[in-house]
């Protein structure tokens, strides 16, 4: 599914990964924990396609396609999906017209026939439902005045409708009570499946206990410095990551 | 003499001509130097050699009741109402420096009288090299739609439209200025109490495009609003607008958004003017403008003149890039960068239309921004 193989990238000249490799196959969870500053974001927005995320060598396929010399609205087409740590406000682009153009355009790409007005609303319909979003959310411009939990439910919605291959979450769980963890929690799960494969970045176990990764990588300094089963992110929580600091 | 040699060649042949011609033959015409022409060197705009503007040989069907097509030499009225009267007249010598400019470049001019409790449309069809001086009369209780269109053309055109508003009548413009070349125009409102002035206005600017708006509420309660956008690309509008609350009890609202693109020139001179009698005034004025490249410029002066201690006035100006942030966002999710700028743009602008209540009408004009801006972003 995902490889990424020695990949280097630097922010604004700086740089912050320093050939990463991680390998996430098709059907799997995995998790990326460590502390702040380790490059987590950057690994996300790198996979993503955001301007001035400078990449300097190694490589990144999904499904054996090299996606880092592709656009962003490319990437997405092939089937990556990155749900943002902070999702940004659309003035003036109303929830569902937002998606319905995100969804055609990617099926444009891909040289698929458009969605109809009426089965898209039908999709978006069942999807809200079950990340209990309202028809009123819907209607008004994305994301625009939605509280933080909110946004990440927005997200969720996002991804359902749009139904990545690859989906990469990034601290999805920073700013969610635990009602709202549960919510986009089970949202998120209702995603697995066998062709399907996730990366879920954060710092606390917390997200894990609902959302069970396959293996767990620790991100230390631009590296994965050690990777292990779910029982890693329990160690993590009790022992935090000092020991891997002082290795890199 | 030589000064006169000087001008050039603009003039109608008019009293009001001759003694404008006198006028700038010995002031010069405005320029830079001129605050109110500091941005926009109409001097320098009037002196180029004009395309030849394109003349349209078939004309479609009216699409009001009462159409005035305004020719480079005549003016044709078609339809006819109960109620409704159109006239000869003739433009007068203004003290104001653009009023006279246009007055004396007009060619034809017609006076349209709207009887007491008549609801009317009209429509004015500016075609190419046409200069013309419209007066309006509008009775009490009285209702009249106008919709002012400048049919695509090259050339030198100007327009001089004077209301005058009694007691409770309402006028709602809708203009579209989508000529590309040097145009001057004017609409001067005066409102009487209760009487209410909306205008919706769509600009895509030209070689040289000066627009103002010149309002006086001089009623209790007369109201004026104003929507605007501008989308030019590498074309020149300049927007100046005067409102003038001269009685208590005054309201208006102005809000103008506009994006500039491949080296175009934006400029706004927004005044709003209270004088010391008109308490309990709500004035207010925005102002805001997208850049989509660099290169293009946008000029902004908003202006607050108030002499009265009671009243409720703001203004808000922006000039800004699209949110680069934003748009990576969309891409993210499998927009085109250039659909993205689009979806942006657009909403950005169709906020001028919110508070549109008339559904079609809204439709049709975002339509209309949808199709200039299709051109316009890559």
């Amino acid at each position: 599914m995902l490889k990424i193989t020695n990949l280097s990238v630097a922010v604004h000249g700086t740089q912050i990964l320093h050939g990463l490799s991680l390998h996430v196959p098709a059907g799997e969870v995995h998790a990326i924990m460590g502390p702040n500053g380790a490059g987590k974001s950057t690994l996300s927005y790198a996979l993503a396609g955001r301007p001035n995320y400078e990449v300097l060598g190694g490589t990144a396929t999904l499904n054996g396609e090299d996606i880092l010399s592709l656009e962003p609205e490319i990437r997405a087409a092939y089937g990556l999906f990155l749900s943002f740590q902070y999702p940004l406000e659309i003035p003036g682009v109303p929830t569902l017209t937002f998606l319905r153009t995100a969804l055609n355009e990617q099926r444009k790409t891909r040289g698929e026939e458009e969605i109809s007005a009426p089965a898209f609303m039908r999709m978006a319909r069942e999807a809200a439902k079950r990340l209990q979003i309202s028809d009123e959310m819907l209607k008004r411009p994305l994301n625009v005045g939605f509280s933080g939990g909110e946004k990440k439910r927005m997200e969720i919605f996002q991804m359902e409708l749009l139904a990545p291959k690859f989906m990469i979450l990034d601290e999805t769980d920073s700013g969610l009570d635990i009602d709202a963890l549960r919510v986009v929690s089970d949202g998120v799960n209702h995603m697995r499946a066998p062709d399907r494969a996730m990366l879920v970045i954060t710092h606390y176990q917390r997200l894990l206990d609902y959302i069970k990764p396959d293996k767990v990588h620790v991100l230390v300094a631009g590296r994965i410095v050690e990777s292990g089963g779910a029982d890693l992110a329990l160690e993590l929580e009790k022992n935090g990551y000092d020991k891997y600091e002082v290795a890199a | 003499m030589a000064q006169i040699n000087a001008l050039p060649d603009i003039f109608a042949p008019t009293k009001v001509g001759a003694k404008a011609r006198d006028y700038f033959a010995q002031n010069g015409l405005p320029n830079k130097r001129n605050e109110d022409f500091h941005f926009t060197d109409l001097s320098r705009g009037l002196s180029q050699e004009t395309e030849t503007a394109i003349i349209y040989e078939e004309y479609s069907a009216p699409i009001a009741e009462i159409e005035m097509r305004l020719f480079e030499d005549r003016i044709e009225v078609i339809g006819q109402k109960i109620g409704v009267c159109v006239e000869e007249t003739a433009p007068i010598l203004d003290r104001d420096v653009f009023q006279k400019l246009i007055g004396g470049m007009s060619r034809f001019s017609k006076k349209i009288v709207i009887d007491a409790n008549c609801n009317v449309a009209v429509s004015i069809i500016r075609f190419p090299n046409s200069r013309a001086n419209i007066e309006i009369a509008i009775g009490e209780n009285a209702k009249l739609y106008l919709v002012e269109k400048q049919e695509c053309c090259g050339g030198l055109s100007s327009f001089s439209c004077t209301i005058s508003q009694a007691e409770n009548s309402q006028v709602q413009v809708q203009t579209q200025l989508l000529g590309n070349g040097v145009d001057l125009s004017l609409i001067k409102a005066s409102l009487e109490s209760g009487a209410n002035y909306n205008e919706i206005l769509m600009a895509s600017g030209g070689k040289m495009v000066r627009r103002n708006l010149e309002i006086k509420l001089q009623g209790e309660g007369a109201k004026a609003e104003f929507g605007g956008v501008y989308m030019l690309a590498g074309s020149h509008f300049d927007f100046s607008s005067n409102i003038e609350h001269l009685h208590p009890n005054c309201t208006s609202h102005e809000v103008m958004r506009g994006i500039v693109a491949n080296g175009a020139h934006a400029v706004f001179q927004g005044k709003i003017l209270v004088a010391r009698d008109a308490q309990k005034t709500m004035g207010n004025m925005e102002h805001r403008a997208l850049m989509l490249e660099d290169g293009a410029r946008v000029n902004a002066k908003p202006t607050l003149e108030i002499y009265a201690d009671d009243v409720e006035c703001s203004h808000a100006n922006t000039i800004g890039a699209l949110d680069e942030s934003a748009l990576f966002y969309m891409q993210s999710r499998g927009i085109t960068k250039a659909k993205a700028k689009a979806l942006l743009t657009e909403a950005f602008l169709s906020q001028v239309f919110d508070a549109m209540d008339d559904e079609a009408e809204k439709g049709k004009i975002l339509s209309e921004v949808q199709k200039h801006l299709e051109g316009m972003i890559k």
